[in-house]
């Protein structure tokens, strides 16, 4: 089990569990308001926007184009910016800390 | 007595009325009725990862099952709205239960196109709209099934790019001479068309099925001119129409699908429509439009649920669309218009393309294969409504970033 801690978007913190190999972004859908994740994990439509905790960052790979391409035209983008449709969830993210973007 | 919303319908629409109505803060009744008997599920992955065998049904699920326990949404499963009482905010259900309600959302979406010829009832000529069909349809691909494909859109051709990844042999029969005329551009249609003959399927283009041919089970499917395709399994794409069964009769105003204004409301108070059975007149586009995608079905959801709580909100999102065929994404964003000018865009980077729709000096719409960057700036220039020139956009060179 992976814990996550999950800032929603009034500020709130929560702890969700996933599992390794989990993407991300179903894991926070799942959640009571989170992530819209519209186009179901298929990098199409960026709105399973997430700001990593910048310790956290690296144990990521980096974004492919694609994310790249969606996420600097959002107008909450941020370095620390991700889609967590694209993070696969590994042992060592227990206690990964995430703050949902505010909707476009 | 405590207000109750009964919504009808359990698909994408349905379920964000819920989600949104109880994110609004509503803390009274909310009952949710869906004739399907699954844990409410997203349809697009169906004619993809689920057909591929990549994904278990279940990670279709828009929320689990304790979602809706957690969140007191009651979910009458297997079970179907069979009689509306506009007049008496009643709702009866096969189970001939009557329920009053104070709002209503309908959220119907849409039924199959069936075929209606010889052999069309044979057990091997199947449809894709639920997930037992994509779990039916799955088990009967195997490696060197010869599989027929009727229309040649967007279900079509997911389908035909889902079987030949699971080794089936796979003509596609299309009546007019462009695949996803309904909804692609030519260029769109033609570079996908070919990404799908490269990768081994037949089209048969400008051709009607006159019958299906086979005693007991399906043996091939048979041309007006007479030629025939031998087939062991035929997969049926012909489009779909607004379910609006529940609402003949019952004073709601319907055309093509039930007619609602820019908050989602139909012509009878308290009673609202999202998704795909929802015919609204978009303030981007010209005209009444049917919408069939996610996310018209979540954005008018979160209309509904919002009016439902006495906001006053209307529905201005561009729409966009996507589809996934072998390792091309086509992203779409706006509605094309027959008088519009295409401006093509080439991508090196990727080998893929985008084509502008240009209004005068607008975008209207923007279709793009494996190009995410054009799509976004896209989206925004016709939300933004944006004056364009025709020679950025075609320059690949120029970072139409600088558009914004």
């Amino acid at each position: 089990m992976i814990s996550i801690n999950v800032t929603d978007r009034e500020g709130q913190t929560h702890t969700v569990e996933g599992q390794p190999n989990d993407k991300l972004m179903e894991v926070l859908r799942e959640f009571d308001w989170g992530v819209a994740a519209i186009c179901g994990g298929m990098c199409s439509c960026a709105t399973c926007h997430i700001f990593v905790e910048d310790e956290w960052l690296e144990t990521f790979p980096q974004r492919e184009m694609d994310e790249e391409e969606l996420l600097e035209f959002l107008d909450h983008f941020k370095p620390n910016s991700r889609l967590s449709c694209q993070l696969e969830l590994r042992e060592k993210h227990d206690g990964l800390k995430v703050t949902l973007a505010p909707e476009e | 007595m405590s207000k109750r919303i009964m919504i009808v319908g359990t698909g994408q629409a349905g379920v964000q009325v819920a989600v949104s109505l109880r994110q609004g803060g509503f803390d009274e009744e909310i009952v949710m009725v869906g004739a399907e008997t699954h844990v409410p599920y997203q349809r697009p992955p169906l004619s993809k990862q689920v057909l591929k065998k990549e994904w278990a049904a279940e990670r279709c699920q828009l929320r689990h099952l304790e979602f809706y326990q957690d969140h007191d949404i009651e979910l009458l499963q297997g079970t179907r709205a069979t009689r509306l009482d506009t007049g008496g905010s009643n709702l009866e259900l096969d189970d001939g239960s009557v329920w009053h309600y104070d709002a209503l959302a309908l959220c119907t979406g849409s039924r199959l196109n069936r075929l209606n010829m010889d052999g069309g009832d044979l057990p091997e000529v199947r449809y894709l709209r639920t997930v037992d069909d994509a779990l039916d349809l799955s088990g009967r691909l195997q490696p060197d099934s010869r599989l027929v494909v009727i229309g040649g859109g967007y279900i079509g051709l997911e389908v035909a790019a889902a079987a030949r990844g699971l080794g089936a042999d796979v003509t596609v029969i299309e009546a007019l001479d462009q695949v996803m005329q309904r909804s692609a551009l030519p260029e769109i249609a033609a570079f996908l068309r070919r990404r799908h003959e490269d990768a081994g399927v037949s089209f048969v283009m400008g051709a009607r099925v006159s019958h299906i041919v086979g005693d007991g089970r399906v043996e091939a499917v048979e041309l007006e001119d007479g030629r025939q395709i031998p087939a062991d399994v035929v997969m049926v794409g012909v489009g779909v129409r607004p379910d609006l069964r529940l609402v003949e009769g019952s004073g709601v105003e319907t055309a093509r699908g039930v007619r609602v204004d820019g908050g989602c409301r139909t012509n009878v108070e308290n009673v609202f429509a999202a998704g795909d059975v929802a015919e609204s007149a978009h303030p981007l586009l010209d005209g009444w439009h049917v919408l069939e995608s996610v996310q018209n079905a979540v954005s008018q959801g979160k209309i509904v649920a919002a009016n439902m709580l006495g906001r006053d909100e209307t529905y201005s999102e561009v729409p966009w669309f996507w589809s996934e065929q072998y390792d091309s994404r086509l992203q779409m964003a706006g509605i094309p218009r027959t008088s519009d000018r295409h401006v093509f865009r080439a991508n090196p980077d990727t080998g893929g393309m985008s084509v502008f729709c240009v209004a005068g000096d607008y975008v209207s719409a923007v279709q793009c294969i494996d190009s995410p960057r054009d799509y976004m700036v896209g989206r925004q220039l016709i939300s933004n409504r944006t004056t364009v020139q025709d020679a950025p956009l075609a320059d690949h060179h120029f970072n139409l970033k600088e558009l914004l």
